[in-house]
């Protein structure tokens, strides 16, 4: 099953001329592959809009991350509108201010107009306060519309908390805190898997019976003992970073394996016995050699991993460790969609969903494309 | 036709409708008893019943046989169910839960001091499988389970009076006398409460007595208490009961299956023997029970079902009445608090303990508190703003001067102002002396304000969220500590909580739960603090002692003293006293809102259920106190 | 190869021993033991009086004894074949894992095979049409499945299938089946409750298999060998199926100790929101509550499965692949 055509000659000349001689041109090369796969464009335009997003969560979402609105729990999505309800168009977009009423009867709420004043939405306006990186303090919103009057994009959750700001803020959570694990996760399983793969011998025996013992490992348990460890005072935030470092530990055994089995066949490939023979070092052969080589299953396996993470977190709610109110996150957005009421009658409460959908297809797309550029004389 | 035959037929009638005399007799039973019976297989129902069966009023009308009634109970290990449903006490409380009628026990007769007791069970009443029901199966319980130093079982609350033990004498088969060390004037009211207090301290010593290691060959009690303890009996089918069902088939986290006992001693007001009902069908989760129970609810799947019925999903409950054919009956929870905010006193800080000490201090923490918002967002606005001050149905509060109390004592400090709630702590000293933005203690130390809650109580979650953001309008930095409930409660007994907030049970002032207004045992609903509450019960021996002279020494004292008052009105008047304390050096621990109504699914067909219950508190035991016997199936409609 | 087969095997024993110990220590590593939880379950339930016998209690159960005590009793009589007691649940911990353990395998096994059944071919069909339009949408599908939380997923599924059906299908059975003896009633039955839990753990499986498969075989069909096969005519499907897809399985088959592992170790919250009677529930209820036995017992079958999976993971790759060679 090997070819014939692969001279030695021609490995050499691609793995030790080209980055030499040519640098500026593979760059360009893969840049140039890069940007004619038009999705991993797309998915990096989505991404760089999701963190910015989360960044100025403050900025762009119209209330405050604890902002309630006592009389709009559970509210549907209260929309700008251009038509009045004399059916006049106008090109500001504006809101009636809503009465709200719990019927007696039914006990559900009802949400009555008040069509007699219109309450145009400003663009840029003032509002709640907020901080952006923890330093910059404003309180500018993207838009904006006076109280009474309400907007709620996506409606708003069980504690009447506007659902369109609350998805940002959750982005500051599920976009980074949760993505260290799993790169985390992925670097130890890769690394460990490759040396296991290329080394072979007692240390692949010793991590191998590592892993095994990290996979049967009742994880429960240890959870409940950090729990009792970790100070009260700790934010839920800085308790779901201890947590995912911790996961991050114990979680890497699965990759590593993977990653051991295909460097055991890859060792054995011509260009790897040659760049031996060449006395290239081990640790350039598997830098150049077996880490792109496994590259692409890495790269498949982060983005499973990280919609597997970002939801993953609220396994660990039910024993503190998640990420818990005031402050909140995709993971538990969608942990307190979980509800037969949820899903027939406030279904605008699945929307976080979409977002993490998003996000984990854009890593995806954005993970295809440096995979295809990383590898500029491929087909 | 042959006049032959015509005889015959006579004959034959005749026959049979003298049959049916004999063997219906006086009562009737259901017809699957009745075929039992005829089969040779059951004794008749005179001869099951006792002579004088307890007579149940049905609510409604009599009822009809038949019919299996599916419900969803949570609660695996302990059989909520049982606990509930098939708990027959000494005493039952009365359906509106304003005092007691006889069940198992028929009279009963104090000295004047309260330390002799003649208690008279009812005669004739049978165990599941026929065996008779005696004292003896009481004092199998008390000589050989409680007494025995190898049976893991212990002298419950109310066996012993300031640590000393009941003694219990056999008078006949039906009567038995207790004498107490003290005055123990409220022994059958403990008794009477709930199933841990009562149902199962009558155990059926014929069948018991195999397992134990003094008249068996067990070798230890493992066998025993498990067919003891309600977290294993339902095991074993096999164990005869005294409930109106038998379990028939139980697969843990899965299903309980019971079924008629044919040998329950309670009739009709025309005399057809109880339960009405053939089975009961019970689904036990193991997820989250309010999820399926709202699904199956909707889907017309669950026949009554009293618990789990998540407020939030009323409106969706409703919608789908006539698709699923049942309607909804509001119970109350019968809470006096959710969240209920308890200071500990027993915190190993003693800069928090000063201001925790301090009324002022509390009461501002109080009124600081938008309970209205609370209402408005968490509970649909259905619930109560209050003051932590005891279930309103308690039964000191049912006089017109017990009502006006009660009004006083859950309206005092429970007006929302943040202004005045500012003013309280800036006259203690309380006031931002770093400029931070928050208050700090008056000795100069930050101030932060932690309150631990299980992660899996969502709802003191959602309402501790809100009572979080008030509390930091006035300055106070408030952390809430969501935790695995293991380490919050082990952080409980331990003595490491600052502030726990829960949602509470149903409480009276002296039967039931009387720890949560006076610190008087160490268990983790007292006041308060588990430790201090152990500090009283242990006699000093354990636990930490509240601060000499202090409001819970106080309220302490008076507890003392109530207990042993043998006149009941002058027991009510000094109780009030002693709630006066609440008022007077209040709030000591702090309520939000609540009487939660407790919407309860029962199909339509599903007849003989009352328009009242309390649900919140294994005490009470509703439904059972709604006598699930006399519900039935209206097949006709 | 034959000498690092027995090596292997060899070292399953010591492995599992380890295994165990380790599985023991953190279960024994939170505060309190099985008696604390009981006695705070039993205070929330009303028992007030039960810290009263606390001490007996822990005699009673042996909990008295020193860990490494009852570890060496315990695993002295599981090695006789006697598991030990379920603290909580009173009855023997054989009884309890062999009441569920078919039902388990049942559902776990059907999944497996259906993820695997669809997910490979997808993969394979995706790196062949790799940027194609059928190749994205089937990343978009999978994504969605990836994206949407099992809980989630579950519950939908559960409430689809009421407004389907008129029946809301939890469990894995019909009341008036449970107990009874297997009748052909009694599968069409179980199979009709199987219907949402497959459903509902095969969309993230299959996800999961498709995208290894189709990453794998992409980097495949970018090697030179590839090139020169379809160079020399050699017909497509054989390139694919015989060469290409046969190279790009390792990963699939490196995992096979975590995929036995999860046969009776995955899909928790499933099983929790679907209320299916699998052993996952109840090992998640035994770690929680420190009913160490049981825990124990199900941590070595889990344990054995993860190695027996490595084991056999690692003869597969070095079977399929020559240039494997373990010294």
């Amino acid at each position: 099953m090997l070819s014939p055509e692969s001279p030695l000659d021609q490995v050499a000349f691609t793995d030790f001329d080209a980055e030499e001689t040519d640098v500026i041109s593979v760059r360009r090369l893969m840049w140039l592959r890069f940007k004619r796969n038009r999705l991993a464009l797309i998915g990096s335009v989505v991404l760089i809009i999701m963190y910015l997003a989360a960044i100025l969560a403050g900025f762009i979402g119209p209330y405050g991350l604890r902002e309630t609105h006592a009389k709009f729990p559970a509210s549907p999505p209260l929309l700008p509108r251009f038509v009045d309800e004399e059916d006049n168009f106008g090109f500001r977009p504006f809101v009636y201010a809503m009465e709200s009423k719990v019927d007696t009867k039914t006990f559900k709420r009802v949400l009555t107009p008040n069509t007699e004043v219109k309450h145009y939405v400003h663009f840029f306006a003032r509002g709640t306060p907020y901080t952006i990186l923890g330093f910059i303090e404003s309180d500018i919103h993207l838009f904006h519309v006076d109280e009474p009057a309400k907007v709620f994009l996506l409606g708003t959750d069980k504690q009447g908390r506007d659902l369109f700001s609350r998805i940002f803020y959750g982005a500051q959570v599920s976009l980074t805190v949760g993505l260290v694990g799993v790169s985390m996760s992925l670097i130890f399983g890769t690394l460990i898997g490759i040396a296991g793969g290329y080394f072979g011998g007692l240390f692949d025996d010793i991590s191998q019976r590592v892993i095994e013992v990290l996979i049967s490992f009742p994880q429960i348990p240890l959870w409940l003992a950090l729990a009792a460890l970790i100070p009260p005072t700790w934010s839920s935030v800085q308790r779901f970073f201890a947590i995912s470092i911790v996961l991050s530990l114990v979680n890497w055994g699965g990759l590593s394996r993977q990653v051991r089995g295909m460097v055991y066949a890859l060792r054995e490939e011509d260009y790897v016995i040659a760049a031996r023979y060449a006395s290239a070092s081990n640790w350039r052969i598997i830098v150049k050699h077996l880490l792109p080589n496994t590259l692409s299953h890495i790269l498949v396996i982060a983005t499973i991993s990280i919609p597997a993470m970002i939801l993953g977190e609220t396994a660990l709610s039910f024993l503190g460790l998640g990420i818990q109110p005031p402050m909140t996150s995709w993971g538990l957005l969608l942990n307190q969609a979980q509800h037969t009421r949820v899903l027939i009658q406030q279904p605008w409460l699945l929307t976080p969903a979409l977002f993490v959908v998003a996000t984990i297809i854009s890593f995806n797309f954005l993970g295809d494309g440096l995979r295809d550029a990383a590898d500029p004389f491929a087909n | 036709m042959s006049r032959k035959l015509i005889l015959l037929t006579v004959l034959l009638t005749a026959f049979s409708a003298l049959g049916f005399v004999s063997s219906q007799g006086m009562y009737n039973e259901a017809p699957a008893l009745a075929e039992m019976v005829a089969a040779g297989e059951l004794p008749p129902v005179d001869e099951r019943l006792p002579a004088e069966p307890l007579v149940i009023e049905p609510v409604e009308e009599i009822g009809q046989y038949g019919g299996t009634w599916r419900l969803v109970d949570n609660n695996d290990s302990n059989g909520w169910t049982q606990m509930t449903i098939g708990v027959e006490p000494f005493l039952k409380w009365n359906r509106d839960v304003n005092g007691f009628r006889p069940n198992i026990v028929a009279s009963w007769e104090w000295n004047d001091d309260a330390t002799e007791l003649a208690v008279n069970f009812r005669q004739g009443i049978k165990w599941s499988d026929g065996d008779p029901m005696t004292v003896d199966d009481y004092l199998f319980w008390w000589n050989d389970m409680v007494l025995d130093e190898d049976v893991p079982v212990n002298a419950p609350f109310g066996t012993t009076v300031r640590g000393e033990l009941m003694s219990v004498e056999k008078v006949d088969d039906y009567t038995l006398q207790f004498s107490f060390p003290h005055s123990n004037p409220l022994f059958m009211e403990y008794k009477s409460r709930g199933a841990y207090h009562s149902s199962i301290h009558i155990v059926p010593e014929h069948y018991m007595r195999q397992f134990h290691p003094a008249y068996s060959e067990a070798e230890d009690a493992t066998e025993l208490v498990n067919r003891y303890n309600f977290g294993s009996r339902m095991h074993y089918p096999d164990k005869p009961t005294l409930s109106a069902w038998m379990v028939v088939d139980y697969v843990a986290s899965q299903r309980l299956v019971l079924e008629r006992n044919p040998y329950y001693w309670k009739v009709d007001t025309e005399g057809n023997q109880l339960p009405y009902i053939d089975r009961l069908d019970v689904e036990i989760p193991q997820g989250s029970a309010t999820e399926l129970v709202a699904l199956k609810g909707i889907a017309g799947e669950l026949d009554m079902q009293v618990r789990d019925v998540n407020l939030l999903d009323v409106p969706l409950v409703l919608e789908n009445q006539e698709a699923g054919d049942y309607r909804v009956i509001m119970w109350s929870r019968g809470d006096y608090a959710w969240p209920w905010i308890i200071p500990m006193y027993d915190y190993p800080d003693e800069g928090i303990l000063d201001l925790m000490y301090m009324k002022e201090f509390r009461q501002a923490m109080s009124h600081a508190i938008n309970r209205d918002r609370i209402n408005e967002i968490t509970s649909l606005g259905l619930a109560t703003a209050r003051q932590f001050s005891l279930s309103a149905e308690s039964p000191e509060f049912q006089t017109p001067e017990g009502q006006a109390f009660y009004q006083e004592w859950a309206a005092s400090y429970a007006s929302y102002d943040p202004e005045l709630a500012g003013q309280l702590l800036d006259g203690i000293g309380v006031v931002d002396a770093d400029g931070d933005g928050w208050r700090d203690r008056p000795d100069g130390a930050a101030l932060e304000l932690i309150v631990d809650i299980p992660a899996t109580d969502t709802g003191s979650i959602d309402r501790m969220d809100l009572v979080k953001e008030d509390w930091e309008a006035i300055g106070l930095k408030t952390v809430l500590n969501i935790i695995a409930g293991e380490v919050v409660s082990a952080r409980h007994l331990a003595g490491e909580i600052m502030i726990r907030a829960w949602g509470s049970a149903a409480a009276w002032g002296l039967v039931s739960a009387a720890t949560v207004w006076t610190p008087i045992e160490g268990v983790t609903y007292s006041i308060g603090g588990a430790r201090i509450g152990d500090y009283y019960n242990s006699g000093g021996e354990r636990g930490v002692a509240p601060r000499p002279g202090s409001m819970l020494e106080q309220l302490q004292d008076a507890y003392t003293e109530l207990i042993s008052i043998v006149d009941p009105e002058e027991r009510t008047a000094k109780l009030l006293e002693a709630y006066q304390i609440h008022i007077d050096e209040g709030p000591i621990t702090i309520g939000t809102i609540g009487e939660h109504p407790s919407p309860v699914i029962v199909k339509n067909n599903f007849r003989n259920v009352q328009d009242f219950g309390l649900v919140a508190g294994w005490d009470l035991a509703f439904p059972g106190t709604a006598d699930p016997e006399q519900f039935f199936f209206d097949q006709d409609g | 190869m034959a000498k690092y087969i027995l090596r292997r095997v060899v070292a399953i024993l010591p492995t599992l021993l380890l295994i165990t110990i380790f599985g023991f220590l953190v279960m024994e590593a939170p505060e309190g033991d099985y008696v604390t939880s009981y006695i705070i379950r039993e205070y929330g339930h009303g028992n007030t009086e039960a810290a009263r016998i606390e001490d007996q209690l822990r005699e009673f159960l042996a909990l008295d004894r020193p860990v490494y005590e009852r570890f060496v009793t315990w695993l002295a009589r599981f090695a006789q074949g006697d598991f030990g007691d379920s603290f909580d649940l009173r009855r023997p911990v054989r009884d309890i894992i062999n009441n569920r353990i078919g039902l388990t395998l049942t559902i776990s096994l059907a999944t497996f095979a259906i993820s695997w059944g669809i997910g490979i071919p997808l993969g394979v069909y995706s790196a062949t049409h790799q940027y194609s339009k059928s190749d994205n949408f089937l990343t978009t599908v999978t994504f969605v499945g990836l994206g949407l939380p099992d809980f989630l997923l579950a519950l939908a599924f559960l409430i689809l299938g009421w407004q389907l059906t008129g029946e809301v299908l939890t469990g894995l059975q019909s009341v008036e089946f449970l107990d009874q003896p297997w009748s052909l009633a009694k599968l069409l039955d179980l199979l009709k409750h199987m219907v949402i839990p497959v459903c509902a753990v095969v969309i993230t499986g299959t996800a999961w298999v498709m995208r290894v498969m189709r990453g794998n075989l992409l980097d495949q069909l970018g090697k030179d060998y590839i090139v020169t096969l379809r160079a020399k005519g050699v017909p497509e499907r054989v390139v694919i199926w015989k060469h290409a897809v046969k190279n790009s399985l390792h990963p699939l088959i490196a995992a096979l100790g975590q995929t036995l592992a999860w046969l009776i170790n995955g899909f928790t919250i499933t099983s929790i929101v679907l209320e299916l009677p699998t052993i996952q529930t109840v090992y998640l209820n035994a770690t929680l509550q420190q009913d160490v036995y049981l825990a124990g017992t199900i941590l070595i079958l889990i344990g054995f499965l993860v190695l027996i999976g490595t084991l056999l993971a690692d003869i597969i790759l070095a079977w399929m692949d020559p240039r494997i060679r373990y010294e």
